[in-house]
């Protein structure tokens, strides 16, 4: 039973692929099926994470027993261990503080809107909306709320700050009176998008300077990039090894090999195109011929065989690896 | 020419056909019909690898690179089945170092699938498939750790792979490891003839899986691949007879296999 709903459902999810692909766009569309690909690409993406989930778990599992066992070189797995939770604990970190900066930056815009609707819904009668000034307390009230959750430090850089300055003249200004003002509220409306933009710079310069975003730049920018990068480095010397190995003239295949990277050379620099010119071309010639030829002979017979493997999986006619044997 | 986003009529039909021709080949197979698979001395030496890491008592390395799950995962995984067989039958340590934890699961399972078909399921240790990183060089660096301190005897690479290639083939060749390495990428295939003792090209790795086994179902689909790249090869030399044709006789507006070949359905608004 179980076997038979695998491949049932290796079939059904096979079959939309192709169906997809096969019907014209515009049936597609018309039948509603590439809206489907939405939830479907959701669909991946959730199972993706549970494989993620699986990765880590798996290296928990085995460094995690390296070290309670003291195992041979059991720091290599310490190491490890605090590196990878090192990095999710930072990386959370600087991920919610920047979503906490762009929510709180995005509100203080809403009042910008808010300010502004409430003008528009006054001049247009907008029915079933309160009367201006109590929306307007409601601006103000909202305002003071974000403005209280400020931390010392960026209240200190805001009383620099001429939008905030003015805003809060403003709000003073609606505070006192006890009618409604759309000239102060009209006035008000762009400040409180230079106040948005000021807090998320503001917001984002005193962050940078926190131990936090030190310490997520120290294990990322600071140890992650440069491994990577001195890596990659390696290639280089690993190129001019693996070149002086491939031309070691030992049979004509060798030896076309060797003569080709020889003229593609010639082709490259300077120096020897300034000895024979004819050199640029010849080198085009063997990449864009020869070269060509060959890598689309690859393509084709892997993607024949892709396409082959595919059709064998869709109808889970596989009776080796995946196919298991009664 | 337009970007492909569905299928024109000529490849629907290129599609259906392949099929039927993959369908026939299969069926054929299945009732006991024998076809060759030519000689590939690549997958001879997999077994020569093993058995040389054997006798010098040093485990033996199989990566399927940065390869996700998707064909050419799953045409490893045959070559993965057969060479796990073995090792379990000589006690060979197998290390699967990983890159993608949804491929690590895949592989998990068909190494343990290997084991427990030779009647050694119980020597499968999980511990030597190792999840290294997601990242493709500091899965590298972590490849080359692992060979430098197990001193394997034999490497195996077979899947997908990009510039980190030669990082891993040299750090086969500095331990002394007899190396067999396979991709579908052109670009790294060269790397690897550089630096392994032996290299599958291309569909090879494809075909690898069926030469080891030898299942009617897979030789079946090496024969079936055969005869529609046979047919692939056919639209070629019309492609380039037609183009040339086309470009001395221009009047000709027949010739334009393009448009045969890329044409649409004919519906408004397509």
């Amino acid at each position: 039973m179980k076997e038979l709903l695998i491949k049932f459902s290796t079939f059904l999810a096979g079959l939309y692929f192709v169906f997809e692909f096969l019907i014209p766009g515009t049936w597609s569309e018309a039948w509603g099926i590439d809206k489907l690909n939405e939830p479907i690409s959701n669909g991946f993406v959730a199972i993706g994470s549970m494989a993620f989930g699986l990765g880590i778990i798996n290296l928990v599992r085995i460094h995690g027993k390296t070290i309670l066992f003291r195992s041979n070189k059991w720091f290599y797995s310490l190491a490890l261990l605090l590196g990878l939770f090192g990095m999710i604990v930072f990386a959370s970190l600087d991920w919610i503080e920047n979503l906490t900066i762009t929510k709180t930056s995005d509100r203080i815009l809403l009042l910008k809107s808010f300010s502004e609707k409430i003008i528009t819904d006054y001049d247009n009668k907008t029915p079933n909306v309160l009367d201006p000034k109590s929306r307007t307390d409601f601006l103000i009230k909202a305002w003071n709320q974000e403005k209280n959750s400020f931390s010392p430090e960026l209240m200190d850089t805001f009383k620099s700050n001429l939008s905030f300055q003015k805003v809060e003249e403003l709000i003073q200004t609606l505070s006192r009176l006890d009618s409604y003002s759309p000239e102060t509220l009209r006035e008000l409306a762009p400040n409180f998008a230079e106040v948005s933009t000021f807090y998320r710079s503001a917001s984002s310069a005193s962050y940078e300077n926190s131990m936090t975003k030190f310490a997520y730049k120290l294990l990322n920018n600071g140890i992650f990039v440069p491994l990577g990068a001195a890596m990659f480095s390696l290639l280089g010397f690993y190129i001019a090894g693996a070149a002086y190995r491939a031309f070691h003239v030992r049979s004509l295949e060798a030896f076309l090999m060797m003569a080709a990277a020889v003229l593609v050379i010639c082709g490259q620099t300077t120096f020897t195109l300034g000895i024979y010119s004819g050199f640029s071309e010849i080198r085009a010639w063997l990449l864009q011929v020869p070269n060509s030829a060959a890598f689309r002979a690859i393509t084709i017979g892997a993607g024949v065989a892709g396409l082959v493997l595919a059709f064998r999986m869709w109808f889970s006619v596989e009776s080796g690896v995946f196919g298991r044997k009664k | 020419m337009r970007s492909i986003e569905h299928a024109t009529p000529f490849m629907m039909f290129a599609f259906v056909f392949a099929g039927l021709i993959v369908w026939n080949f299969i069926s054929r197979s299945r009732r006991g019909e024998k076809f060759f698979v030519r000689r590939l001395p690549g997958i001879d030496a997999v077994f020569e690898a093993i058995g040389r890491s054997a006798e010098l008592g040093r485990p033996i390395s199989f990566s399927t690179g940065l390869s996700g799950v998707g064909p050419v995962l799953y045409a490893s995984m045959g070559v993965l089945h057969g060479i796990a067989q073995k090792c379990a039958r000589y006690g060979s340590s197998l290390f699967i170092p990983q890159n993608d934890p949804a491929a690590m699961a895949v592989v998990e399972d068909v190494a343990r699938d290997a084991y427990r078909a030779v009647g050694k399921g119980a020597q499968f240790d999980p511990q030597k498939i190792v999840f290294l990183s997601e990242e493709q060089f500091a899965f590298a660096s972590g490849y080359m750790g692992l060979l430098h301190r197990e001193k394997v005897g034999a490497a195996f690479l077979f899947g997908s792979f990009a510039g980190e290639s030669l990082i891993l083939a040299e750090a086969g060749q500095q331990v002394g490891a007899m190396q067999v390495a396979a991709s579908v990428s052109p670009e790294q295939v060269a790397f690897f003839i550089a630096t392994s003792d032996y290299t599958l090209i291309g569909e090879e790795l494809f075909a690898a899986s069926a030469y080891l086994s030898q299942e009617p179902v897979q030789v079946g689909s090496v024969r079936a691949q055969d005869v529609v790249k046979f047919l692939f090869f056919i639209l070629i030399i019309l492609g380039v007879t037609f183009a040339t044709l086309a470009a001395i006789f221009p009047s000709l507006s027949f010739l334009n296999l393009e448009t045969f070949m890329l044409g649409s359905w004919g519906i408004a608004g397509e």
